[in-house]
C-alpha cells in the first residue's frame, strides 16, 4: 500500500536548538495523522536554497514556512484542509493568530480577508501562510536575494499570480513570542527591494519609507493630470461657535487653495439661495475662477445637494467634501486620487480629525446591523489595531464627508440616493459602490480637520433605517475588512 | 437678494436619470437582502402559514369538507 502525501510540508527555520522548536513540533505532530511532515532548515547562510530544495523534494499539496515564534492550534490543518478542498482555486491560504494578552491569557488577532494594497504596506497575513506548492515552484520559491526578507517578498509574489487568497476566520497559530522582532538593516533593504519590485510588477508607486517595525509606507502614483472637481454644499452663512462669528466654507476653500499641490481641480460649490452676500463676496475672492456656483433654494436634502454639484462638474473624478473641513496634508488630493486610479478602484477616503486631536473617520465597518466609524474618538497618532490607522488599505465603505470617486463610478450607482436627505446616504453609496464590484479604498495620507460637532443632533428617523437597512441589512454585517470592535455608530 | 454667478446648466433629466439608477440597484438590494434574510424555503413555508389562516381559506375549508370527505372515502375503498 502506498502512502499518500502529506497536505502540508512545514518548514520550520530553526537549528533544532532555538526556544520554541520543541513546542512547535508537539504542535504539529498533534495535528491529524499523516497531515503534516515536518522539516526544519537552519537559519542563516543560503537559507533560500535550501528551503527551495526541501520544497523540491516534498511532495505535499502546500508547503508553510515558519519561525519557531508559537505553536500551530488544534485542528489547524484540518480547518486549512477542509477549506482547500473546498474551494480547489485557493492558492494561498491564511487565518488568525492569537498573541499572548493581559496575564498571559491569548487573545484572538484579527485578520482582514485578503487586501493587496494593505499588503504593500505591512506583511498582515503572518506567521502560519499555506502556499499551494505549484505556485510556490513556479514563482522560484523564496528569493536569495532578499535576506532577512525573504517571507514578506514570498508573500508579495505569490499573492499576485495566485488564483485565490483565501481567508480563514478561525485561530490557527497561537504566538508564543509577543512583540515581533524589528528589522535589522539588511532586512530593511531588502524589504525595500521587494517593495520596490511589487510594485513595479503591480502598477507603480514608490517606497517612502520601510519601517523597522514593519509598517512601510508606500504609494500608488497619479497617472496624469484628470481634473478633479470638488463638491461641497453649503448654506453659505456664518454662525456662532463658542461665541465665534465663522463661516465653516470659507475656511474650508480657503485650505483648499492655501494647501493643495494638486492644481488640477474645480470647486463646485452647492450654495442655498439664502446664502449670505458677504459669503458670496469672499468665497469669489478667495476661489477666484476655479469657484463655481451651483443655486440650492429647495428644502433639504444633502444628497440631491450633492448629485447636482456632480452633474454641474467637469471634472473625470468628484471629490465631495463637507463645508466643515480644513485640509491637512498638502498631497491630500494626490493620495486619494492615487488609489482612485487603480484598477477597478471605486471610492476613496481619508483621515478625518475633530478639533480636539482625536479621530473622526478612518473608514466605514458594517458590523452586527450597525455602522460606525473606524478610529472614532482615538487620539490622533494612534497606530489602532494591527497598526490599521497608519496604512492604506481596502475597507467596506468610507465617509461622504471626504471622499473621492471617478465621476463614472458616481453615475453608474446613481449618485447618493435621494431617499435618504440626511443620515445613511452615504453608507448606501458606498454599499451601492461595492455592490457594482468596485472597491473602496482608505488612506492615511489624506488628513482633514472635520469639525462636525461630537455632539451634534445625530436624530435618525424611522424612514431612514427603513429604507437602508430594507436595501443593505444582509451586508450590514461584513466584518470583512475590520474585524475590530467599534464604538460610537454614525448617522 | 443674494446674487451669484451661477452655473445655468439644465440637468433636470441627468437627475431624473441618476435616480432611476439608483432606485434599480435599490430594488436589487432589496430583493438580495428578502432573499438572505428568508431564504425562498422560508418564505413558502411563511406564506402558506399566512394562506391557511385568512378568512377565504377557512371557509373554503367549511364549504369543500363534504367533497373532501367524500373524497377520501372514495380513495380509501379504491385502496382495497
Amino acid at each position: 500500500m502506498i502512502d499518500a502525501p502529506p497536505f502540508v510540508t512545514i518548514l520550520v527555520i530553526s537549528d533544532g536548538a532555538t526556544p520554541g522548536y520543541s513546542a512547535l513540533v508537539a504542535s504539529v505532530e498533534s495535528q491529524e495523522e499523516g497531515t503534516a511532515e515536518l522539516i526544519a532548515v537552519a537559519p542563516g547562510g543560503d537559507l533560500a536554497a535550501r528551503v527551495n530544495q526541501a520544497v523540491d523534494a516534498s511532495d505535499s499539496t502546500f508547503v508553510a514556512i515558519i519561525r519557531p515564534v508559537g505553536v500551530l492550534l488544534p485542528g489547524a490543518i484540518a480547518a486549512v484542509r477542509a477549506r482547500a478542498s473546498d474551494r480547489p482555486s485557493a492558492d494561498v491560504l491564511y487565518g488568525n493568530e492569537s498573541v499572548p494578552g493581559r496575564g498571559g491569557r491569548p487573545v484572538s488577532l484579527l485578520k482582514p480577508i485578503f487586501s493587496p494594497e494593505r499588503l504593500r504596506c505591512q506583511n498582515y497575513l503572518g506567521e502560519l501562510v499555506f502556499y499551494r506548492r505549484s505556485l510556490f515552484n513556479a514563482e522560484g520559491g523564496l528569493d536569495a536575494s532578499r535576506p532577512g526578507a525573504e517571507l514578506y517578498d514570498l508573500a508579495l509574489r505569490a499573492t499576485r499570480p495566485a488564483g485565490s487568497v483565501d481567508y480563514l476566520a478561525v485561530d490557527l497559530f497561537a504566538r508564543t513570542v509577543s512583540a515581533e522582532a524589528l528589522l535589522d538593516s539588511d532586512a530593511i533593504e531588502s524589504t525595500r527591494a521587494a517593495l520596490v519590485a511589487h510594485l513595479d510588477a503591480t502598477g507603480g508607486g514608490e517606497v517612502r519609507s520601510v519601517g523597522a517595525d514593519g509598517v512601510h509606507d508606500t504609494r500608488r502614483l497619479v497617472s496624469g493630470e484628470p481634473m478633479v472637481s470638488i463638491v461641497i454644499p453649503t448654506r453659505g452663512q456664518y454662525v456662532e461657535v463658542d461665541g465665534v462669528r465663522r463661516c465653516f466654507v470659507l475656511d474650508a476653500v480657503r485650505s483648499i487653495r492655501e494647501m493643495s499641490t494638486w492644481h488640477n481641480y474645480e470647486i463646485v460649490l452647492v450654495i442655498d439661495s439664502v446664502a449670505e452676500q458677504q459669503v458670496v463676496d469672499e468665497l469669489l475672492e478667495i476661489g477666484g475662477p476655479r469657484l463655481r456656483f451651483v443655486v440650492w433654494s429647495r428644502p433639504f436634502n444633502f444628497s440631491e445637494k450633492v448629485n447636482l454639484g456632480v452633474l454641474h462638474s467637469d471634472g473625470e473624478y468628484v471629490l465631495l467634501l463637507n463645508d466643515d473641513v480644513k485640509v491637512i496634508t498638502p498631497d491630500w488630493i494626490e493620495a486619494m486620487l492615487a488609489l482612485a486610479q487603480r484598477p477597478g478602484a471605486g471610492m476613496v477616503g481619508g483621515m478625518l480629525y475633530y478639533g480636539d486631536e482625536t479621530i473622526q473617520h478612518a473608514g466605514h465597518q458594517y458590523e452586527g446591523g450597525e455602522v460606525s466609524h473606524i478610529g472614532l474618538d482615538a487620539p490622533r497618532g494612534d497606530a489602532g489595531p494591527q497598526d490599521g490607522y497608519r496604512v492604506e488599505r481596502e475597507v467596506a465603505g468610507v465617509t461622504a464627508a471626504c471622499a473621492l470617486m471617478p465621476t463614472r463610478v458616481f453615475r453608474e450607482v446613481g449618485g447618493l440616493t435621494n431617499l435618504l436627505p440626511g443620515n445613511f446616504n452615504d453608507v448606501d453609496l458606498c454599499l451601492k459602490t461595492t455592490w457594482q464590484r468596485y472597491e473602496i479604498y482608505w488612506t492615511p495620507h489624506a488628513e482633514l480637520y472635520h469639525f462636525e460637532s461630537k455632539t451634534r443632533d445625530a436624530s435618525v428617523h424611522a424612514f431612514e433605517i427603513d429604507v437602508a437597512w430594507r436595501r443593505w441589512g444582509f451586508r450590514i454585517k461584513e466584518s470583512d475588512y475590520w474585524p475590530h470592535a467599534f464604538n460610537r455608530p454614525v448617522t | 437678494m443674494t446674487e451669484f454667478p451661477t452655473d445655468e446648466r439644465d440637468v433636470s433629466q441627468e437627475v431624473r436619470q441618476l435616480a432611476l439608477v439608483d432606485r434599480i440597484i435599490g430594488l436589487e438590494a432589496e430583493v438580495a437582502n428578502l432573499s438572505a434574510t428568508y431564504g425562498l424555503g422560508k418564505v413558502t413555508r411563511d406564506q402558506i402559514a399566512l394562506v391557511k389562516s385568512s378568512t377565504t381559506w377557512r371557509v373554503g375549508r367549511v364549504v369543500l369538507s363534504p367533497l373532501i370527505f367524500v373524497s377520501k372515502l372514495v380513495n380509501r375503498g379504491g385502496r382495497k
